[in-house]
């Protein structure tokens, strides 16, 4: 059995979740967690815990005691912000994209579907999902005999194939799909490790959007993850 | 975690002279020191991929949903300190059973999250509302709002009977359990959580003080959902999830199962039914409007919040109801 929570601990509890949702928001490390456009409610929301623990101290000898009983299951309060401190949870990676499930592209009738030429430089930079959307239609005839340049962490298949990967997210980590391309043409580098890679697509493969495309790597530069790893 | 202060009864804890703080703060903060003191030497040990992955996701589920959390509390709190009397019986017709459905109709303009809609469900039927009504809202406002809607029909592109089939599947869900509750359930015991507010203290005082009691109330049930849910989507694999696609009525109750435990935000929920493509249509449109009716996080927040003797009974209902009206919307629109 464990012990009710004072009302002193609530206030504790109060202020710690408080301080790290405005750490957390305050940095880059949301980023790893949800989109970008939570910073300001994570701030206002650890802003308005963090007062809630003030009025608390403030009013600390007005003996509030008799409302204080609240669920034991309180003490999970601390389970979140311990977590994030002693594991410091990274951003989703090889280990996880290996048990996704790839997102699958949202074909639409061809005819309705317009993909603009790429760009006129060499090697062409692309994202991902542009790329994986170019291949899914007319067996990608919009990437045919151009260089292409992305970026991607490694991460590997069931057989000796790797790709370069990143995953989209919708609302949080939770929701994350994986989106990726399998490489040859070079010896891949360890999991989770960024890179970026100039190859060209197979033709053909990932037509139709029901498997991944696969590119021959040129040429392969190791990088430092982007401030937010997710699409 | 400590169980050395001596407040193992249901008595109201601490019972000594206001102003001091009891020796469980003291030592909660102690044990945190130590923790976050020896961060250094802790994190290589716990560098685990399953544990990493696990604890991302655990985070980032807290981490979703505490902001609409908080802004739920807010609105519990201006609900049972701000509302009068008057203007609450304005908005909620006194006979219940035309309560249900215009409180099905009021989620379509209340985009929240479900975790908002449990303090303020709870804060309403403290304030007269019948459980019925304040119910269906709780199942409505996170289904039908048009943010979800408009969210279905990007993931869904050409698709717009699919949105449809949503909407009225959900509506028909809140509705349908509202009206169920009425005639069979009036003499459930719904725990009422005493209203926090001294009646003599001011206004701005009750509304801290409701707003503090529902956040930590809730929070910690938010979180222990948020464990389990993060846990099934690290350790089962898809391939397990989609080897059970075949069988039409498999697919439907694996589908009904999954939105249960992996606890999305309804907000998200439909670009992960997209993704499910090994299913039919009508086995994602389950996933769909279980999902924001009833999950594991929800359960917990409710038992938390109206006790377990109605959770026992309300979340098999709402999981019967919502897949039946999903089925019986599927056959027909899909």
């Amino acid at each position: 059995m464990v012990a009710a929570v004072t009302r002193a601990t609530q206030t504790l509890l109060l202020a710690i979740t408080g301080a790290v949702l405005i750490r957390m928001a305050s940095g880059d490390a949301y980023l790893r967690y949800v989109n970008s456009w939570m910073r300001w409610p994570l701030i206002a929301c650890g802003a308005l815990l963090v007062l809630l623990a003030l009025v608390d101290v403030w009013r600390q000898d007005d003996g509030e005691e008799h409302d204080s009983h609240v669920p034991r299951a309180a003490w999970l309060l601390f389970v979140p912000s311990l977590v994030f401190f002693l594991i410091a949870p990274p951003a989703l990676g090889a280990h996880f994209a290996e048990r996704a499930q790839t997102a699958p592209v949202a074909l639409e009738p061809a005819d309705e579907v317009f993909l603009p030429e790429l760009p006129d430089t060499d090697p062409v930079p692309v994202l991902l999902d542009d790329l994986i959307i170019r291949a899914a239609y007319d067996g990608g005839a919009t990437l045919a005999d151009r260089r292409l340049t992305f970026s991607g962490f490694v991460s590997r298949g069931g057989s000796d194939r790797w790709f370069v990967t990143r995953f989209g997210i919708n609302c949080c980590a939770a929701d994350a799909t994986v989106m990726r391309v399998a490489a040859t043409g070079v010896e891949p580098p360890a999991d989770d490790q960024w890179v970026r890679v100039v190859a060209r697509h197979v033709p053909g493969s990932g037509d139709g959007g029901t498997s991944e495309p696969e590119v021959v790597v040129e040429e392969l530069e190791l990088i430092e993850p982007p401030r937010n790893q997710y699409r | 975690m400590s169980s050395s202060t001596s407040q193992e009864t249901h008595a109201p804890p601490d019972a000594r002279p206001s102003g001091r703080p009891s020796l469980q703060v003291f030592l909660v903060f102690g044990v945190l020191a130590v923790l976050v003191a020896s961060q250094q030497w802790l994190v290589p040990r716990l560098d685990d991929p399953a544990l990493a992955t696990w604890s991302t996701i655990f985070v980032a589920i807290v981490v979703q949903s505490v902001p609409f959390l908080v802004g739920g509390v807010l609105l519990a709190g201006a609900i049972a300190t701000l509302l009068s009397e008057r203007a609450l019986r304005r908005l909620v017709p006194d006979n219940a059973a035309l309560g249900v459905p215009v409180a099905g109709l009021a989620g379509v303009a209340l985009p929240g999250c479900e975790c908002a809609s449990v303090p303020v469900a709870s804060s309403l039927m403290r304030r007269g509302v019948a459980p019925s009504v304040a119910l269906t809202f709780l199942l409505a406002a996170p289904a039908v709002n048009p943010v979800v809607l408009v969210s279905t029909a990007v993931a869904f592109p050409g698709r717009p009977e699919i949105v449809l089939a949503r909407f009225l599947a959900s509506l028909v869900t809140a509705v349908a359990v509202g009206w169920l509750w009425l005639r069979f359930a009036g003499r459930v015991p719904i725990l009422h959580r005493r209203g926090t507010h001294d009646h003599d203290a001011g206004t701005a005082r009750a509304f801290l003080s409701s707003v503090r009691h529902d956040f930590i109330h809730a929070a910690g049930f938010l979180v222990l959902g948020a464990m389990i849910a993060a846990a099934v989507n690290t350790f089962v694999p898809r391939e397990v999830i989609d080897s059970l696609a075949g069988n039409a009525l498999l697919a439907v109750l694996t589908l009904a199962t999954f939105a249960f435990v992996v606890a999305l935000c309804s907000e998200a929920d439909a670009f992960v039914a997209a993704s499910l493509t090994a299913f039919s249509d009508t086995a994602k449109l389950v996933f769909m409007v279980v999902g924001p009716a009833m999950d594991v996080k929800l359960a917990s927040m409710e038992s938390g919040q109206f006790g377990g003797a109605f959770a026992l009974r309300f979340v098999p209902l709402v999981l019967a109801v919502a897949v039946l009206s999903a089925c019986g919307m599927g056959w027909w629109l899909l």
